[in-house]
């Protein structure tokens, strides 16, 4: 059942119910005020008729003004029989109403004084009195047509208030959903029509205020979403395409080298030099597949409290020596900021050798990209994070390169003559993200390029 | 890294392999002043130059563990030159 038409149907019945319910209980009570007068009236003729043969003068006031009230004008059909004591019967009326005493029905309206019935149209009430030493018994019924007829048409006009209650009702309901869910149904249109070859496409946004209109933050947060699917996917395609590209490279250089070299007879030493460069090739892409699963392996990993607690500063000292040992001429001058107010703000939960990567890569690039071979690393280590900052004298990046040198395979303009595959920021900015951390880059004085891991405790 | 442990008093102080390196090269030595540059080549193996702040950091570090909680002060700064271990300063 669709939302509409159960909204619909649930806003009738609750609506109906209660319309009902309320039109009922008006009948009910019209209907027991209509009996209890009624029963009133005959009371009336009753004690009058009984006053009347006893010759009861002095009613006493209360009861002279409820028969002032209720005697006026006969009931139609009016049923009267007086009975004394023993049950005789002293007077009816018509006279030549033939009535038998039920003794043992009087018998007990003499505990209880009064006894009400309904015989088909007609009401009735039985009475013991006992007034002044007189005691009698009283049978009064009649018919009370004209409040009958009243209650029959109030039947009726319950009956089409009701009806025209719940059809109004029904059909504003209907109206209403319609036009509320006008908006949400034209929005589920458009995005039905948004697949992964059209992601640039967009729903439209209606009018409205996003704090206060929900279907214009569904259409955002929509829009939104596939903002970033957009990214995701484009990022994807671009990866793959670089990818490929990286590989097609030195697979291109080793299949045209060994052409060459199969078309010619070669000498041994010219087959051995010919093998060494194949085999450079093939260590390069060695090195890109290597780079490309360790990306891939972290996406897998996520960040954990429980990683066992990293000593930094001995990491990066560590990361410093073995740089030392590969790359003989650099210099590196290793110095904390200032005196770590705390030992173990030195201390944070991380995946050592993940981190060792990332810090091996920034002094890597600040290496390779250096004018001096000169690489500064500062310590700063505070109580709620932890910065590495890289810096080095070189070429600087453009403003624009700023964000995209973190994008795999993205190669400023200073990296023409530096071997490698625009994929080490990538990677260290994925291990400072996995570390709650990030990597920031920033120039100083014009000519020092300072890289920032941070990493937050 | 390695976590090391030395004993003063009976109680046990955890040190980085750092500390623990610079410990023990100032205790085989002790009452000799050990000069920065030494320090670095024997514990940093040289890796960086001699302006850097990273001994005095860690001699505060060691300072903290093994001095700060006794009277007697062990590790000693001779401005200018160098650091010692010694049970009294030299005067």
């Amino acid at each position: 059942m669709s939302v509409r038409i159960r909204f619909v149907l649930t806003l009738t019945l609750v609506v109906s119910i209660i319309l009902i319910g309320s039109l009922l209980s008006v009948y009910f009570l019209y209907d027991r005020n209509r009996k209890h007068d009624f029963a009133k009236r005959l009371w009336a003729h009753g004690y009058t008729e009984f006053a009347n043969y006893y010759g009861i003068k002095d009613a006493g006031k209360a009861t002279l003004e409820k028969l002032n009230y209720y005697l006026p004008a006969t009931p139609i059909n009016f049923h009267l029989a007086l009975l004394d004591s023993n049950y005789r019967v002293i007077k009816t009326e018509p006279a030549d109403w033939n009535y038998a005493a039920d003794t043992s029905l009087l018998q007990s309206v003499k505990t209880k004084k009064r006894i009400d019935f309904s015989e088909g149209s007609l009401q009735g009430i039985i009475l013991f009195i006992n007034k002044q030493g007189k005691k009698g018994y009283v049978i009064a019924s009649a018919y009370d047509k004209y409040s009958v007829a009243r209650l029959s048409s109030l039947r009726l006009i319950i009956f089409v208030v009701a009806a025209a209650g719940i059809i109004i009702t029904g059909l504003f309901a209907f109206y209403y959903v319609l036009v509320a869910t006008r908006p949400l149904v034209a929005l589920s249109l458009q995005m039905r029509h948004i697949t992964e070859n059209n992601l640039k496409l967009r729903v439209k946004v209606g009018k409205g205020n996003v704090k206060s209109n929900e279907i214009v933050q569904i259409a955002t947060n929509f829009n939104n979403m596939l903002d970033r699917l957009e990214k995701a996917f484009q990022l994807q395609k671009n990866f793959v395409h670089h990818a490929s590209h990286e590989l097609r490279t030195p697979l291109a250089t080793m299949l045209s080298q060994t052409e060459s070299a199969l078309r010619k007879d070669l000498t041994v030493k010219d087959a051995y030099k010919v093998l060494e460069s194949l085999k450079e090739d093939q260590q390069e892409m060695i090195d890109l597949t290597n780079s490309l699963l360790l990306l891939s392996q972290y996406e897998n990993i996520n960040y954990s409290i429980h990683w066992p607690k990293v000593r930094i500063d001995e990491l990066v000292q560590d990361v410093i020596v073995t740089a030392k040992k590969i790359f003989p001429d650099i210099n590196v001058c290793f110095d904390f900021a200032e005196t770590p107010e705390k030992e173990s703000y030195l201390y944070f939960p991380g995946n050592e050798t993940l981190l060792r990567s990332a810090v091996r890569n920034l002094i890597k690039n600040a290496y390779l990209y250096s004018s001096d071979k000169n690489v500064k690393v500062i310590m700063e280590a505070l109580s709620n994070a932890v910065y590495i900052h890289v810096e080095n004298k070189g070429a600087v990046l453009s403003t624009e390169d700023h964000d995209r040198m973190f994008l795999p395979f993205f190669r400023g303009d200073n990296a023409q003559n530096v071997k490698g595959f625009g994929l080490g920021l990538s990677i260290v900015r994925r291990i400072a993200e996995l570390h709650k951390g990030s990597i920031m880059y920033e120039i100083i004085d014009g000519n020092v390029n300072r890289f920032t891991l941070l990493a937050k405790r | 890294m390695n976590k090391k442990t030395v004993t003063r008093s009976g109680k046990n102080i955890n040190l980085t392999a750092k500390e623990f390196a610079l410990l023990v090269l100032l205790c085989r030595n002790t009452g000799k002043v050990i000069s920065k540059q030494v320090i670095l080549e024997k514990v940093w193996e040289l890796s960086f130059d001699t302006g850097t702040n990273t001994i005095e950091v860690y001699i505060s570090f060691l300072r903290n563990k093994i001095d700060k909680p006794f009277d007697v002060k062990l590790i000693h700064t001779k401005p200018g030159f160098g650091y010692y271990v010694r049970e009294a300063p030299l005067s």
